[in-house]
């Protein structure tokens, strides 16, 4: 399933946890907030939004670091049905 | 398994809740909290007080959340005393609670000045969020030279005072009982740093300052100085610290030391009875010794691995948490175990200016550290404190 996951910059305050949960999605830059990464990898530029393909699994451990922002920072919608997984709307 | 009790309704008992509830359908969860809220992100309330988001957002449940996945939420409601022998919670509505398990998840008691006249704030609660964002706003319709605040602290509260009376222009004097900020964990270079920091920013630091005296009677005016002194100001924000409120576990048979004692399986020596996040000392195997950790990270993942420990999904408790701050635009990152008393050595790794990079050592390990200015090495710290790398 394809994801769209956004941190809002304005919002993230550094505390990381979603890069301690979902390492695979989330990464700390020198700023101290969090971008979005894809399987690890970082294609194109750095990102605070990406769209990345993942499986059900993956996209369970998005959803819980996410949840784990303390600053609600992280949106995460499922761009097959267009719904917002994250927070729940 | 019946009834599960959960006494405090932060991010670790609400957490703790969650996943409970999503191992078992059919198990009773109730959760005592003194506070009359649903779960709201602490960490968002200078984000509301600058007026960055608006009050609602802080909120991470709604009241039909709790319904819609049967957690009873009780508010306003205290945990008065515990009966392991009987397994029973009396409320201070004097009710007893029947408990096959029971989880200890409060937070600490603010340490306050007492007796302070209208225009001095405490940032622990949204009820304190709320009483903050009025008095700046009637501090923003004085005339510019009259919107003066005073911080008292030199913490991490101390430090949103700071960032909160610089977002809204108003002057900002720091009133330290120490040396520095965190001037008990802290190299000199690095109080130096935050110190240049503040100071360039406009901020005027009074070090040493161990009982400065309110001044006002029904309204902050101001704060005298030990040297005699007068700091005029409109109000004041206090950040003192915590202590935990033993109050209602004291006497019950659990052990207690800096905070309740817990196992890396978050167990107390009762069968059944589990402490988590600010309350819980747990046994961390990373730095190889019993912590107390206030911060979300932690408390949240205790709530989470609590409910498995619960469910038979027993497994050693594994996290390097951290605490993320800033001061204006330098950001400040505290991971791990930074108790300088606690280790054997500390090494300043990076000393500038503007940056200061301590890590702190135990038995030849590396345990925790602070950086300052300069967080490049924040993953790869975590990372040899996790023992990966």
């Amino acid at each position: 399933m394809k994801l769209r996951i956004v941190v809002d910059p304005g919002l993230c305050i550094g505390a990381a946890s979603c890069v301690t949960i979902a390492p695979d999605t989330f990464v700390m830059n020198t700023e101290n907030k969090a971008e979005v990464i894809d399987h690890g990898a970082t294609p194109d530029a750095p990102s605070y939004e990406r769209i990345v393909d993942v499986t059900e699994d993956e996209l369970q451990n998005i959803i819980l670091g996410a949840q784990s922002c303390p600053t609600l920072a992280i949106t995460v919608v499922d761009l097959d049905t267009g719904a917002q997984l994250y927070p729940t709307p | 398994m019946e009834n599960i009790v959960i006494l405090g309704g932060g991010i670790a008992g609400t957490t703790a809740a969650e996943e409970l509830r999503k191992k078992n359908a059919d198990v009773a969860i109730t959760i005592l909290e003194q506070e009359h809220h649903p779960l709201y992100s602490r960490v968002l309330l200078p984000h509301y007080v600058k007026g960055k988001i608006p009050r609602e957002k802080v909120f991470l449940k709604s009241w039909e959340w709790y319904s819609s996945n049967r957690i009873e939420l009780m508010v306003g409601v205290r945990a008065e005393g515990i009966d392991i022998l009987n397994r029973f919670v009396k409320t201070s509505e004097g009710r007893e609670l029947p408990f096959d398990v029971l989880i200890l998840a409060g937070g600490g008691e603010l340490n306050v000045i007492g007796g302070e006249p209208r225009g001095v704030s405490y940032l622990r609660g949204i009820d304190d969020a709320d009483e903050l964002a009025s008095l700046l706003k009637e501090t923003l319709m004085r005339p510019q030279d009259e919107r003066r605040g005073v911080v008292y602290g030199s913490g991490f509260i101390a430090l949103e005072y700071i960032n909160i009376f610089k977002h809204f222009g108003i002057s900002c004097d720091v009133v330290m009982r120490g040396s520095g900020f965190w001037s008990s964990t802290l190299s000199a270079h690095s109080q130096e740093v935050l110190a240049k920091k503040a100071i360039d920013g406009g901020v005027l630091l009074h070090i040493n300052e161990t009982e400065p005296t309110i001044l006002g009677e029904r309204e902050v005016t101001g704060v005298r100085l030990s040297s005699g002194a007068e700091i005029p100001c409109s109000m004041m924000g206090v950040g003192i610290g915590m202590h935990p409120d033993q109050s209602y576990y004291r006497d019950c048979g659990i052990e207690i030391d800096r905070g309740i004692v817990v196992n890396e399986y978050l167990e107390t020596s009762h069968a059944s009875v589990y402490a988590i996040g600010d309350a819980a000392q747990f046994f961390d195997g990373n730095v190889g010794r019993k912590v107390v950790y206030g911060n979300w990270m932690n408390a949240q993942s205790q709530g989470r691995a609590v409910a498995k420990t619960i469910f038979g999904e027993r497994a050693p408790f594994n996290l390097v948490s951290s605490y993320a701050t800033h001061l204006f635009d330098m950001h400040i990152v505290f991971i791990g175990d930074v108790d300088r008393k606690a280790v054997d050595e500390v090494r300043q790794v990076a000393a500038t200016e503007s940056a200061s990079v301590e890590e702190f050592y135990r038995g030849g390990k590396i345990v925790g550290a602070v950086l300052i200015g300069d967080i490049s090495s924040r993953a790869t710290i975590t990372a040899r404190i996790a023992g990966r790398e």
